[in-house]
This record gives structure tokens, sequence and C-alpha cells, in this order.
């Protein structure tokens, strides 16, 4: 094919900003004589037709990612994107765009990465010289009637899909999965959809873990605050959190330390300083000790504080879900005491009754305090209020990834330690009441930690010498560090009770 | 023995959670049996969702970590997150100002952020600038206007127009005027942000337009309008009504907190229901109380007011008296003092129209027209006493036809009025005819003249008893000079005098009636033991007292019969004269006793 004129190219990438005009045509030039025809005729073809190439895998010039719009979307594009923190090109998916005053942004979930490494890049570090995957068609081309069929689909799916979250509460997910399992929609698209994005997977997902991200919905899938402020830190938020709308513009969200309420203007945050009076969580402490201190809060006594809670701890876990308000949570907050106030590091909330045996709904340590051992106390503190209460408690299920690895770390040392005072034999039920854990995560840790051994036609438990020496190490290093412990005598606390009026009436 | 072997060596037992399971060090067994050790172990989930579990980061920490118990290699992996980082803020100390003292004792705290955090209104810079502009108009600096009432006045619009136009985002053309957030002022709101109010409104309108209609301060999305996309905030908005139908909000991420689905109510029990009943009772009475409160706190205002108002004008009097006084200026002494008016009377009904019903208090004027004066009413007794005599003789003098009556029913004229009247007058008609001694043992027939002539006079029927015969009479009398006569019977009557103690005549009534009891049919001496005992008696003073009480009501009926009976002796004693018979076998001659008028004993009242 004849090399385009000028006119030509201008009119393919029609949406270019006058002042980048120059630099992307000579990107784009340099690109053309590289590939030669076939890319700005299939480009050309796409326009025509009004869609660019969907489902397929070929190259893409930049000026196909400029719109976020149909027909020539950028949105859903699998492409190799530089990762600067690992220091290489990976595979990347095109989640937002946005124009500002410094060029076009692309927001970026890189696969295999965890979303909070999600983030927004300039054009440069797209990698357009490798192929790029397009996303698959929405649906085959019968364009006025099927679209509107996916637009149903698409907003049955999305109400369902915000639900089966991991939220403090979570009633009915697996009917809820049942509900979305109509299979008309997908059996025509089943053969084209490449893995990225399909629907057969949310349902998959549905069926299996009963939990689902947001994802069906873009808005969501995109982290809406740029940077947090809270007491002394500042801190990058991982996720989407729904606080005001009007809020996601600002520069740096306030966050006042005590009472954790939101400002978007650093007057109106000082001005809330001022006349703010709250030295520490709004509740009972129920523990104390050198180092910390517990305070357990009611969130139908305290709606404000524990939804800005929840907004807040939003920012730093996946599949927390706010669908639901706050009432039939506790909220147990862990703090630091100096002489400004009660520092809130992390919290656990827990079901008011839990009808499976959740003795955590949500648990979190702030960004600012992780890493220090936080983790494993406020766990620790989990499994000490179980035990008051006689009963044996687990996790609400899904765990992040972090979560499951202070959980394992957790249940190793338990476990471990209660194996070495133990003498001669015991069962796996006498280790879940020691400790507090359900019978599964203590067989769920033995397993994992390879402990279980059969010899001589019976199961073991067996100590091996790597968890001997690991333990050994973890001693020493408690020992120049310091162990962050429980002291159970430092516990003031009944188990709450609630009766049937709140049960029934919600009160 | 070989396939036993075989069965333990190829089927492991599924493991139990009861089961009793050795602790063993690795250097106690051997590897051989290992492979088949997980076998029968059922495989349990990490938790993690099956998407996010291959993630890159985690499956090297897992690795890791399975590494270090396995080889006993350790290496920290360690899953890479955003960063969080302290701030050099100069600032922080004014954020957050060291100023808490530790409690001893562990934290009871039940305050809500909302009570914690005052006003929740705060400004922003858009707002600081606004104020400088408006307060550097003012020189005075009690004009100008804070920083904190701005804000309260920035809360006072946006709260009142929450609950009066909830869904203003909707339509922003008909925002409230400023009116209507003056008339939504109350007790609590202070007079600083009435000052300021009105000229911050336009700027206040201004900037909720700026925003749509939505509040200032950015507020949470609890729930969208169904038909509309825009959203409400949570601030006083009346859920309830808009909790159907807000499917069309599940999609949008920033919805949050939602209600959750109402649970099913059990069907009501009588407890429930009951309870429910008592908390709502329990809420209109607080509600009553506290209204009634909020009265008497405008009542103390008012009076307040009214008290600081006589001051003043107290105050300005003092000093027009002053100035009065500088200037020699001779004022009306009537601007000086109060001059009350006095409340006309309230028009009183019509006595004579409306009686007040009894037990209320009686206008006296009213009962001053009703009543008769008590002469009057003597004088009309007497007339209608005298009218019926009269009438009697005439009748008589009629029957006789101007002959002279020699039959035992002699003709009667009515007996004049004695030289002096005291005490109750009454004209008795005709006698009971004259006995002679003879006939005086005979039983009388007690349907006689006199008896009937009684009955027509007296208003009540005990004339059957009236009269008895052969009793004797005592009468007490007093006589000039408030002497105090006791007479027989046959001696000529004097007009018996009204003062007489009831108590003593009742008394004196008992124990003469019972001694009549006893001698009624006997002739009576006048002279024996029992007569003269009781004619002594009649003159000490009374011993004892027990017969009394029971007797008290009695006494106005024994006026009226004494009225009667001293009435029929004054005939009596009469006829008695004229027929010169005494009723006693005996007569005897006339017994004073001259008695002390302190002592006066009774008449003895007969039966």
């Amino acid at each position: 094919m004849t090399p385009l004129g000028i006119e030509e190219i201008q009119s393919i990438l029609g949406l270019l900003d006058v002042r980048r005009l120059e630099m992307s045509l000579v990107f784009d030039d340099e690109l053309f004589e590289v590939q030669e025809g076939p890319l700005v005729g299939n480009l050309l073809a796409d326009l025509h037709t009004g869609s660019p190439g969907m489902g397929r895998v070929g190259l893409c010039t930049v000026g196909a990612l400029r719109t976020d719009t149909p027909p020539a979307c950028s949105i859903g594009v699998k492409l190799q994107v530089f990762h600067a923190g690992s220091n290489e090109y990976r595979e990347a998916e095109i989640l937002s765009m946005q124009t500002r005053p410094t060029g076009v942004h692309y927001y970026v979930h890189y696969t295999d990465f965890n979303k909070r490494l999600d983030e927004w890049v300039t054009l440069d570090k797209l990698d357009l010289t490798k192929e790029v995957e397009w996303p698959k068609p929405p649906e085959p081309p019968a364009p006025p009637v099927s679209s509107s069929h996916r637009k149903k689909d698409s907003i049955s799916k999305n109400s369902k899909a915000s639900r089966p979250q991991k939220h403090d509460g979570d009633d009915g997910h697996k009917s809820d999965s049942m509900d979305v399992d109509d299979p008309t929609p997908t059996d025509d698209t089943k053969l084209q959809e490449p893995a990225n994005f399909s629907k057969e997977k949310e349902i998959e997902k549905l069926r299996t873990s009963g939990s689902m991200t947001q994802s069906a919905h873009e808005i969501s899938r995109v982290r809406n605050l740029s940077r947090l402020q809270i007491g002394l830190y500042e801190l990058e938020p991982w996720y989407f959190s729904p606080y005001p709308p009007e809020l996601t513009s600002s520069p740096i969200l306030h966050i006042c330390e005590f009472c954790l309420s939101y400002f978007g203007c650093p007057t109106r945050f000082l001005r809330h300083r001022q006349k703010c009076d709250l030295f520490h969580p709004p509740g009972n402490e129920i523990y104390r000790d050198q180092a910390v201190s517990f305070f357990e809060i009611d969130g139908r006594r305290q709606r404000t504080w524990c939804r800005n809670l929840c907004l807040l701890s939003k920012c730093f876990l996946d599949h927390k879900t706010l669908y639901y308000d706050v009432d039939p949570f506790l909220f147990y907050c862990m703090c630091v005491r100096d002489d400004r106030g009660f520092h809130l590091v992390g919290y656990f909330s827990k079901e008011k009754e839990s009808a499976d045996g959740y003795n955590v709904a949500c648990i979190l340590t702030l960004p600012q305090y992780q890493r220090t051992g936080y983790g494993k106390l406020l766990i620790a503190f989990s499994y000490e209020l179980s035990k008051r209460e006689g009963k044996l408690g687990s996790p609400e299920k899904p765990l992040s990834d972090l979560g499951l690895l202070s959980y394992r770390a957790y249940w190793q040392d338990t476990i471990v330690d209660i194996l070495l005072e133990q003498k001669g034999e015991v069962t796996i039920d006498e280790l879940a009441n020691m400790s507090a854990m359900t019978t599964n995560d203590v067989i769920h840790t033995l397993q994992t930690l390879g402990m279980i051994r059969y010899y001589k036609g019976q199961h073991v438990i067996c100590l091996t010498d790597a968890i001997l020496a690991q333990k050994e190490k973890l001693k020493e290093r408690q020992r120049i560090k310091g162990k962050r412990v429980l002291d159970p005598s430092c516990l003031q606390w009944k188990p709450p009770v609630f009766t049937a009026a709140t049960r029934t009436w919600n009160w | 023995m070989t396939r036993q072997q075989a069965a333990n060596r190829f089927r492991t037992r599924k493991l139990s959670t009861k089961q009793q399971l050795a602790v063993v060090r690795e250097s106690q067994i051997d590897n051989i049996d290992d492979t088949d050790a997980q076998r029968n172990i059922p495989e349990i989930e990490t938790g993690v969702e099956r998407q996010e579990e291959v993630e890159l980061h985690l499956q090297a920490a897992i690795h890791a970590s399975q590494a270090a118990v396995t080889s006993g290699k350790a290496a920290a992996v360690y899953i890479p997150t955003p960063n969080a980082e302290k701030i050099k803020d100069t600032q922080f100390d004014a954020l957050y100002p060291k100023k808490f003292s530790m409690p001893s004792s562990y934290i009871r705290f039940s305050s809500t952020v909302e009570d914690c955090c005052g006003c929740p209104y705060s400004m922003s810079a858009e707002d600081q600038k606004f104020l400088q502009q408006y307060n550097s108009g003012k020189r005075p600096t009690s004009a100008r206007c804070s920083e904190d009432t701005f804000e309260q006045v920035m809360s006072h619009f946006e709260t009142v127009v929450q609950q009066k136009q909830p869904f203003l985002s909707i339509d922003t053309s008909a925002i409230l005027p400023y009116e209507d957030f003056e008339s939504a002022f109350d007790e609590s709101t202070s007079n600083l942000v009435k000052m300021h109010a009105k000229a911050i409104y336009p700027y206040w309108k201004e900037q909720r337009l700026k925003n749509e209609g939505r509040p200032i301060m950015p507020s949470l999305r609890v729930r969208s309008l169904s038909p509309f996309s825009s959203c409400v905030s949570v601030a006083n908005s009346d859920w309830s009504q808009f909790e159907q139908g807000t499917e069309k909000d599940d999609g949008d991420p920033y919805v949050c907190f939602r209600r959750r689905e109402v649970r099913q109510v059990r069907k009501t029990r009588r407890t429930d229901a009951q309870s429910t009943e008592k908390l709502a009772r329990l809420r209109t009475d607080m509600e009553y109380a506290k209204r009634a409160l909020e009265m008497v706190l405008r009542r103390e205002k008012m009076r307040k007011a009214a008290i600081e108002m006589d001051q003043k004008v107290f105050e300005m009097r003092a000093q027009m008296k002053e100035m009065q006084r500088k200037l020699g200026i001779r004022g009306d002494w009537e601007d000086l003092v109060n001059i009350k008016q006095k409340k006309r009377p309230a028009e009183q009904p019509a006595p004579s129209i409306q009686r007040p019903p009894a037990g209320l208090r009686i206008d006296p004027k009213a009962t001053e027209i009703e009543l008769v004066p008590f002469e009057l009413y003597q004088a009309q007794k007497r007339q209608k006493l005298q009218n019926i005599v009269e009438e009697k003789v005439a009748q008589r003098r009629k029957l006789h036809g101007g002959f002279l009556n020699g039959s035992p029913k002699p003709d009667y004229t009515p007996a004049k009025p004695r030289g002096y009247e005291s005490g109750v007058i009454v004209h008795l008609p005709s006698p009971p005819p004259s006995v002679s001694s003879q006939e005086s043992l005979v039983e009388h027939d007690p349907d006689n003249n006199f008896d009937d002539f009684a009955l027509a006079l007296a208003p009540y029927t005990y004339g059957q008893t009236v009269q008895k015969k052969n009793h004797m009479w005592f009468r007490k009398r007093i006589g000039r000079g408030g002497r105090i006569l006791l007479d027989r019977k046959t001696l000529r009557r004097q007009p018996l005098p009204t003062d007489i103690n009831p108590y003593r005549l009742d008394r004196m009534k008992h124990h003469y009636s019972s001694d009549e009891e006893d001698d009624d049919e006997d002739m009576i001496d006048p002279s024996s033991d029992q007569n003269i005992r009781f004619r002594a008696r009649l003159l000490s003073p009374p011993v004892e007292a027990t017969h009394h009480s029971h007797q008290i009501h009695r006494t106005v009926a024994e006026q009226h019969r004494r009225q009667l009976q001293s009435a029929a002796q004054v005939a009596a004693g009469n006829q008695a004269v004229t027929a010169g018979v005494g009723q006693m076998a005996a007569p005897q001659p006339k017994q004073a006793l001259q008695v002390p008028k302190a002592l006066a004993p009774p008449v003895p009242a007969t039966h």
C-alpha cells in the first residue's frame, strides 16, 4: 500500500491535540515505516467499519489508544507496559484513561500482580512495538438488539457483582450466584472470548468462592483517590473507596486521625481539627498494656465513626464491600498512645452474631504500621476474644494475599508453641480448643507445614527440624527486637449480649 | 498378616480430629511412609480467591515460607505495597496538639463523632476569603463575623435546606428564600447568627448552586433517587420513603452503606406489641414534658424581658425627673408613676335569673334581696295564724247562731298578746274542753278538739303525743329583771323565752320521759319524793352528758314541739283558770323558784 499523506494520518488520529501532534506524528511515522501498509490498512478499515479489530491480536498505534469511547476504544487493551518497581516490561490491561494537562494517562493493571500495584502511566511506558490484544467484542455484530441485551445483562451482573464482596456481613451469596447463572447470553460469545474479561469467569468466581471483585464496574476498578494524609503519615491508597466523589479531585485527602472525618480542602481540615476534641476511638477501652490499647465500638451506636473507618479501610482492602451499613458489626480498634492521643494502628470488625462462626470479618493494619508485628497482635487479639467467648473462630473468607500470609504466620507460631509444650499425644480437637482456631485451620496449618506424617500405620505430628530451626530464629529475633505479646489479664471484656429485640428489630 | 501390612501400606486411615496423635521429632521417625501421609487428608483451600492466588508476589511469598519450613532456608519475601511515608509538616503540632493526658483507668466513652466535632460545617479557603471581605468593611470589631459564627450560619442553612428541600439537587430553581431560614431560627440560635445570617445568605446560595444543589461539604452517597442519577446525602433525610426501588443504584460504586433489608419481623407477639406501645407512650410523655419545659422557658424569658423593660422605664423616669429638676419643668406626676388601669369587674349575671348551684358561694347581694327580714316573716306568720283563728271563730259564731255556747266546748276568744312580747308568740285556738275534777279521772278521747287544732296549726304530726293528762308540768319563764321563774302547770302562762338551751332541754326530757313510762297511769303527787327530786334536779347543773350527742339532731324538731307545747300549755292554763278546775288532783299554789339566770334550767319537754 502506498504511504499515507499527512492529511490522512491526521484524519486517523483525529483526536490529537495540536501541541502533541508533531511528536506523535514522528513517532507514528517510524511505526508506519516499519510496519508498512497492512496495519494502517487495518486501522482504516476499522475506522470505517466502526470497530478497531476487536478480539484480535495485532499491533497498535498510539492513535487507537487515544479515545476511551467506542469505536476506537483503548479500554481493555492488553499490552506490554514498563513496570518501574520490577524494572521490566509486563503484560498489563488498560482500565482507564485520562487526558491531563501533561498528556494522556493510562490506568493499567499488571497481569498477575495484585490490584494494589495498578497505576497511572504515561504514554511512553507503553510498548507499542509488541503485539497488543484487543478486548473481545462485547457481542457478535448485530448492533442494536444485542447491544441493549448486553447492557441489561451487565446491569444485572453489576447488581450481583457488587454484593458478594466480603463485607462485613454477607447473606445469601450463593442464592445470588444462582440467579446470575443465565446461560443464554454467554453461549454465543463463548468461543471468541479470550481470558481477560469474561462473564463465564465471573460466574465461575461466584460459584467457587462466593466472592467477586467489583471489576464488572469500570469505575470501581480504578483507584479514585491519589493520596491520603492521616495523622503524621501520607499514604497511597491501594484500592477504590467510595468517599464522596467531589473529593476525588483533590490531590490529598485529609483524614482526621481521631474521628476519621475526611476533607479535601486543607483549610477545612485545619478548622475541623480546631473543633474536634476526640482523642481516641469513641468506644470503651477493653484492653491496655504497655504498648497498645484496644477499643470496642458498636457499629450501631457509632455509625459515623464506623462508616469513616470502613471508608478508610476500603482504601486498603480489596474484598471489602461497603454495600451495606455497619450496624451488625463490632469494631475492635488497636491504638498506640502518646501525648497527642490514641493513634489508630489497625482494627478488625466482627459480626455481632456470625452464622458461620467467623470471629473476624475484615482485618487491617494501616499501611504505615505494617510489617512491624501489629498484624499478628490483632489476630492474636481476635482469638483471645474467641477464647473468652468459649468459641472457635476463623476469619471470614476470602482472605487477601497479605491476610493469608499473616494468618499463616500466626497459626504456625501458635501451633508450634502449643506442640512444644505438649508432651505425649494430642488430638486435633484439643489443639483447636487450646488455640480457639477451627479444626480446619489447624489441619490446614499442620498440612502446609508438612507436619502430619504417616508412621507405622498411624498419623503422627512431626516437629520437623526446619520448623524448630525457624522457631529458634524467630525467638532470637524477638529477643533482639522485642516481641509484641498480649496479656490476657489486661483484657476487661465480657462477650456482648444482644437482646432478642435487637436481633428482631435491628435496634 | 501380610494382607494387613499391605492394607496399612496402601490405605492410610482418614485423619480424624478426635484421633490421638503422637507428637514426635523428625529424628524419631524415618521418612519411608511420607509420600502416603498427605493422601487422606482433605485438601484445604487457602481462603484466598483463586484468581489472586496465582498472583506472582503471593506465590513467591508462599514458596519462600514453604522453603523455610521444608529446608530451613529463611528467605523473607514481602509482598510489595505502595508507599506510606511520614510527612514533614511543620503544621503538625497545630493540627494535633500535644494536650492529651492519659487517664489511669480504662476509657469508657459513648459520645458520637457528631457530639465531639462541634459545628458540622468547617469553612474552606474560599469561605475564609469571603469572610475577610465581609469583615473588612466593618469598623467596630463587634460587628464583624467570627469564623465560628460564620460556620454556624452556614451550618444552619445547610441543615434547614436539607430538611425542607432534600431533593434540591434535582431542581435548583426553587431554592429556599432567606425568609424561610429566618423562620427556622429557634431558641438555640445565637444572636450573632441571626445578625449575620442575612448577609451571608447570598454567598451560601451561590455556593450551593455552584455545587448543583448538593451539600457544600461533600457528603457520602447513601442512596440515589431512583428516577434520577443524583444522590442525596445522609443527613436528616427521611429514608423509608425511598427504600424501595433502589435497584438502580446497585451499580453505582459511590453509593454505600445501604440499609439492610429489614429482617422478617415475627408475627407480632403480644409482648412485643405491648412494649412497642409502652415505648410509644413513653415517647409522647417525654414530648409533652419537653413541650411543657419549653413553654416554661418561654414564659420565664418573657418575664425577664418584662422585668428588664420595667427597669428601663424606671431608669428613664429617673432620668426624666433629673432633667425636669434641672430644667425646672413642672411635669405631670402621672408620667412618673405607673397608673394601673383597674380592671372593670366582669358583668355578673342577674341573680334572679340564674341561681348558682348549691355548694357555690352565693353573691351576698343576691341573697339580701331574696331574704325576707325576720320581723316581716314573723308578722306574716302571725297574720296567718290570726287568720286561721279568726276564721274558726267566725265559723263557730255562725254555727251557734248568736246563742251562747253553754256546752263543755265554750266559745273561744283569742288570747290577746301580753304586756310584753318576747320570743315566739303563738296565738292558740280553742283550748281543749275544760274538764271537771270528776272528768279528769276519765281517760280522754285523744281526738278532741284541741288536738284537731294543734294538728291544723302544727307543721308536724306529733300532735297525738302532745297532751297527756295527769302529768305534772313545769315551765320556766323569765320575769322582769331577768329572773327565771319555774311555774307549775296550773299557773297562768307567760310567753316562753326563746333562748332555751336545747341540750339541757333534751337531757331533761330524757329523764322525764323515762319516768313517764313508770307512772303513766298514776296520779302524780307533786309533793311526792319523786317529784321533788325531779324539780330539784331541774335546777341543778347537768350531771351526765352521755346522752347528749345522739339527741342533738332532734333539737330542731324539739324546738317546734316546744313552741306548740307552750302554746298548748298557755291554753290549758287559761282553761284551768276559767274552768276553775286544775288538772291536778290538788291544785297547788304557785311555786316560783328564783334561780340564777346562768343555771337556767330548760323546760322539760313532753312527748
